[in-house]
This record gives structure tokens, sequence and C-alpha cells, in this order.
């Protein structure tokens, strides 16, 4: 059993494994480790927005963290672990809005619509 | 890595009060997280003392020669003055809010004062040693007003306006029955009998 927090590539991982983008068929992945990371500092932002409460260990008058990599592979999830599957979902819909054969739009839509109700309400 | 094991003697931690409160806010409110649990129990804490003037000293006091006022504050590390309730030794006297005594008499009095003042007290921070009976008496109410305020938030998963209405009146009972017991010398009978406060001519505590 894990007891200790995820790290930011286990997510980008685990966002890859919805994505259908572990193994590169083609030889290279259809996403890379940039685009996704940009996708989660864009969900921290939101987090930030809509759930304050969850930078109140980190601190509330200080920046919003930004991630990079590959540098920050092994660096720990930052936020409570109730919110790692909502940015897990995050990542997957934002990837998917993107303008792709293999895309599922609908699919995007509905997960950035889970991210934000995981946020705000109980049922989701 | 090795797997936590429940620690049956020690899972309440330093003080178990406050560690039971925290248990009970997240075993029963979703998707809450402990900053913000620490944040609403803290500001119930400090609310309940300052409604309830559950924690009441008697202060002596003397103004030396040529002073004419004395702050109560701080009281001690832990805890400050939060109201002034009574005061013996003065006929004129105003009070600055929260701790200050001011001999109002004109022309001002030559020579030492002294006197007692009755005063109410609340913590400075969540790392204070409360009093045993808070947790032990008090538990309920400090846990509604921690709820209320929790339920009161604003886009939560756990935002409840008619659960914060009714948590919210529960500690403000709690707190009303708090100072009760206060002003009955810590009985939970009649206090004892004296004359009413206005026939002494002091003021309502």
């Amino acid at each position: 059993m894990e007891t200790t927090r995820p790290t930011i590539g286990r997510m980008l991982l685990d966002a890859r494994a919805i994505l259908n983008d572990v193994v590169p068929i083609t030889g290279s992945m259809r996403y890379s480790d940039e685009d996704l990371i940009q996708a989660f500092n864009s969900a921290l932002a939101e987090v930030r927005a809509k759930r304050p409460d969850a930078f109140l260990a980190m601190g509330l008058r200080i920046d919003v963290p930004r991630f990079v990599m590959p540098a920050d592979t092994t660096e720990l999830f930052p936020l409570d672990q109730i919110f790692y599957p909502l940015c897990v979902n995050y990542i997957v819909g934002k990837s998917e809005l993107r303008e792709d054969e293999f895309a599922a739009e609908g699919r995007a839509v509905a997960l950035l619509n889970k991210f934000v109700t995981g946020l705000l309400q109980v049922a989701s | 890595m090795a797997v936590p094991v429940y620690d049956e003697q020690n899972y309440l931690g330093e003080n178990p009060g406050l560690a039971r409160l925290y248990d009970n806010i997240q075993a029963t409110v979703p998707g809450v997280l402990l900053p913000i649990v620490k944040i609403v129990v803290w500001n119930a804490i400090e609310e309940f003392y300052w409604r309830s003037t559950w924690r009441r000293e008697w202060l002596n006091w003397t103004m030396p020669p040529g002073v004419l006022c004395v702050d109560f504050n701080p009281f001690d590390g832990n805890w400050v003055v939060c109201w002034v309730l009574d005061i013996y030794g003065l006929s004129d006297y105003m009070v600055r809010p929260p701790a200050e005594i001011i001999d109002t008499r004109s022309p001002p009095i030559d020579g030492t004062r002294e006197g007692k003042a009755l005063v109410a007290l609340k913590p400075v921070s969540l790392d204070a040693d409360f009093d045993p009976l808070l947790f032990m008496n008090w538990f309920e109410t400090i846990l509604d007003g921690a709820l209320y305020r929790l339920y009161l938030q604003p886009a939560k998963p756990y935002s409840s306006p008619q659960l914060a209405g009714a948590h919210a009146k529960q500690f403000r009972v709690g707190c009303q029955r708090a100072r009760a017991v206060a002003q009955m010398q810590y009985t939970n009978g009649p206090g004892r009998w004296g004359f009413p406060y206005f026939a002494s001519g002091r003021r309502k505590s």
C-alpha cells in the first residue's frame, strides 16, 4: 500500500493512460510532457480560484506554483490527495480539447465539467 | 514503505481534545481540508471565550500617585483579557476596551489607589493550554461553532445554509449556557445568594 503523495511524473503517466498515449505506436507521443504540465498548471490556477482552502497549507498570499518538465518529475503532488483524480481529469480533458483526429471532444467537455463539479459539490 | 500501524493509545495526539474535534469534523464534513478545519476551530474557540466569558479571573491592581490608568494586558503568554467585567476600588472610571481602566475622578486624586477587577480571558492562539473543562463540558458547543462556519462557506462541497443555521443556533445557546455557569461561580445550581447587582451600585457582569 502506498501512503506517500504521488509525484508529478506519476500524475502525467496516469493522464497518459486515459489518453491512450502510453506506448508510442507511431514512434512519438501525441502529447508532450510540456503540454501536459501546462494543463496541470492551468488546473492549479482553477483550483486556486474555486477552492482557495486547498492552498492554505502553502500560503494564500503567494503565487500559484508552476511546474516544468522534466525538472519537476519527482516533485510531490502539491495539493491534498483528494484533488489528485480531479487534476488528472482536467489534464486529460484539456489535452483532448486540442484539434486531433484521435481526440474525443465530448469526453473532453465531460471531464472538464467533472473537474469543476468535483471541486464544488459532493455528488460528481 | 512500511504500512502505518493504528496506535490506539496515542492516536489522538498531544492535545486529545483538539484531535477529537478534528476527527469529528473531518469524519462528518465531506471534502474538508485540515488547514481550514484548524482555522474554523480556532475562530470558534475564540468566539466561545469572548461570548461566554468562561474563563474569569480576579486581578488586584494598583495605581501609583500620578498614574490614571492600568492595562491588564497581556495577562500571560497564552491568555489576554477580552472583557473587564467588574471593578472595585474606583468610584468614577472608564474602561477602554479591551483591558484598560482609567480613573476619571476630577480633580485627579493624589496618592496610591488599589482595588480588584474581575476580567474575562481568551486564548491568544490554538497552541494555548486550554482548561481541561473546555473539551470536557463544552465539546459539542465548540463543534457546533466550527461546523456552522464550515457549512456557511460558499461554493464548497459541504456548503449548507440550513445546517449552518442549525449549528449556529446550538453554538449560541451553548455560549449562553457557559456564561450562565460562569456567572454562577462555576456551579450548575443556583449561585451564591447576594444582593442584586444594582443594590450595591455595581455594574452587571
